[in-house]
């Protein structure tokens, strides 16, 4: 077993290591900075709710960011090494596909939790100047707790994104097809709450949408991952206290979502041939 | 040798071409954008619910960056409001507040722009303040604003004092809406919670201009208040009611009938009650012809 896992643990941390490599995550980074460093000078543009644009700057870019990581970072971790065969030096190895799959897993996640852990800390700081700048225009109830927790969850929710892509990469045979599912998994999943809470509004009966379409929307929402649920940035904006046991079920949910991912990743990749 | 260095001057004459025509491009398209956006004031204005669909989870930003653009457009403090643009205003709030609800920009947008406008809107304005009422739970202030219309502009006080109701059991809020609230209940309107009820908004505002705005309100209903007390003594003084406000001036009552400074005229109607002509409220074209400006900052 500890055999095992140290393979696992080896190879999370060459990805690792592969990861903060890329020219992609320098871009990430850039990007990020700028946006948190404008951030800064956002309030000038508002007249109250200046606490609540600060925070949704701040959140919306690192989950944006580590959107982009896992997008563009981990697909290339990921898909290239098959893409390319570099691969083969893996497997030739005695490293079984489920410590594969396990190892690339965890080092992507690795490297998201050290980018979220960087870019959440700026974010905080970004909040915390535009706090002291103008501290009469935060909601009296602001709460850092909410922030970080909402923080939290945005990283939850780009391990399962990660588990997505992991997954995609398992079976598909080039990775640009992984990058494409991943982005529509990740576009349904965050848009598919919204779909079904308005489907479910009074109003939505004069569309006269047909029941096999309504039907259809379930199924999707039963199926893919629903990223909605892990989005606390309303609570963290306004200065409202998350309900902790509504976090442990989402995260619970992302869990075991993940496992589920991951299972059939290494399923289907021990099923696959290299040529 | 010769053939790299001319191409290495042609590669240098290019960059240097391209950045001066950067400079001479770059201030006239935005002067294009800033012309643009005068004439149409909002990039988007789609349905709030397809917004709300495609924004992913990042509605919260979407709300900022569409205030944004509401902002810009009322950013000159010169800008007199155009009276085409309150409807789109309204709207965009409304878009705004769907994406999310507890965005205070907006309300105090819209309720700005509407205060300064047309009455007829009211109603609108006040289905909006309701949204900010359910969502901002913690908020006093918008149940308190929304109070204020009913009173001020639909002489509903049954309405008014539910709304105030509502404000007086949140925290924060002004210590008179309770008892506001109260006095709503008891009497079809009073002039004198007219003149508490401002001099509260006027204590929470900071922008100057609304300020103006509410003091010049403030002094037309203390105007009236004194007026109608002046009544009161002309009653217990002679016992019965004068027909014109001119007799508070020759029973020595009053040294001289106040100007409305709405620029109306303060008489008694016939049931015997003091009002003006003016209704407390400039018409669109009276201002401009003062020249009032307004500002970005409406709340």
């Amino acid at each position: 077993m500890t055999v095992f896992l140290r393979k696992v643990a080896n190879l999370a941390r060459v990805t690792f290591l592969e990861g903060v490599r890329t020219r992609a995550l320098m871009g990430v980074f850039i990007f990020s900075g700028l946006m948190l460093f404008a951030n800064i000078s956002f309030g000038n543009f508002f007249m109250r709710d200046i606490g609540k644009v600060a925070v949704d700057v701040g959140l919306a870019t690192v989950s944006f960011a580590g959107v982009l990581l896992v997008v563009f970072v981990g697909i290339q971790l990921l898909a290239r090494d098959l893409d390319k065969k570099t691969v083969f030096v893996v497997i030739s190895r005695p490293v079984s596909r489920s410590q594969y799959i396990l190892g690339k897993y965890l080092g992507l996640l690795l490297l998201l939790a050290a980018s979220v852990a960087v870019l959440g800390a700026v974010a905080l700081g970004s909040v915390l100047v535009a706090k002291l700048q103008w501290p009469q225009y935060f909601p009296p109830s602001f709460s850092w707790v909410s922030v970080v927790l909402a923080l939290f969850s945005i990283f939850i929710a780009l391990a399962l994104l990660a588990a997505v892509t992991v997954f995609f990469a398992s079976f598909t045979t080039s990775s640009f097809l992984t990058l494409v599912l991943t982005c529509v998994v990740y576009l349904l999943g965050r848009s598919l709450e919204n779909l079904k809470t308005i489907l479910e509004l009074e109003g939505a009966k004069e569309l006269k949408l047909s029941p096999a379409f309504e039907k259809l929307v379930s199924f999707i929402y039963y199926l893919f991952p629903n990223f909605s649920a892990l989005d606390l940035s309303t609570f963290a904006a306004h200065g409202m206290a998350v309900d902790l046991s509504y976090l442990a079920f989402a995260v619970a949910y992302a869990l075991m979502y993940i496992t589920l991912l991951l299972a059939a990743a290494t399923l289907a990749f021990e099923r696959r041939e290299f040529l | 040798m010769g053939k790299q260095s001319v191409g290495k001057g042609l590669a240098l004459a290019l960059v240097v071409l391209g950045m001066a025509g950067q400079l001479w491009l770059a201030p006239k398209i935005h002067s294009i954008k800033v012309d643009q956006k005068k004439e149409r004031i909002f990039t988007v204005s789609l349905p709030g619910k397809l917004v709300k669909l495609v924004a992913l989870d990042f509605s919260g930003l979407i709300s900022d960056v569409l205030f944004l653009d509401l902002a810009v457009f009322f950013g000159d403090p010169n800008k007199k409001i155009d009276p085409r643009f309150i409807d789109r205003v309204l709207e965009l709030a409304e878009n705004i507040t769907l994406l999310d609800p507890r965005f205070q920009d907006p309300y105090y947008l819209a309720e700005a722009v509407v205060w300064e406008s047309d009455p007829k809107r009211i109603d609108r304005i006040n289905r909006l303040l309701e949204r900010a009422t359910r969502y901002r739970t913690w908020d006093g202030w918008f149940p308190f604003m929304q109070g204020f219309n009913h009173f001020f502009f639909r002489r509903d006080y049954h309405a008014a004092a539910r709304s105030l109701k509502i404000s007086s059991e949140r925290p924060g809020v002004p210590r008179l809406a309770a008892g506001l609230a109260t006095r709503m209940y008891q009497r079809s309107g009073s002039t004198l919670s007219a003149v508490l009820f401002l001099k509260e908004m006027l204590k929470r505002e900071k922008d100057p201009e609304r300020i103006e705005e509410f003091k010049l309100r403030l002094m037309a209903f203390y105007r009236l208040w004194v007026l109608e007390q002046a009544m009161d003594r002309f009653f217990a003084k002679y016992k019965r009611r004068p027909e014109r406000l001119e007799e508070l001036v020759s029973a020595g009552i009053i040294p001289a009938i106040p100007e409305d400074p709405y620029g109306g005229r303060f008489y008694i109607r016939k049931d015997g009650r003091v009002i003006t002509d003016s209704g407390f409220f400039k018409s669109f074209e009276a201002r401009k012809k003062k020249g009032s400006r307004r500002g970005k900052d409406g709340g």
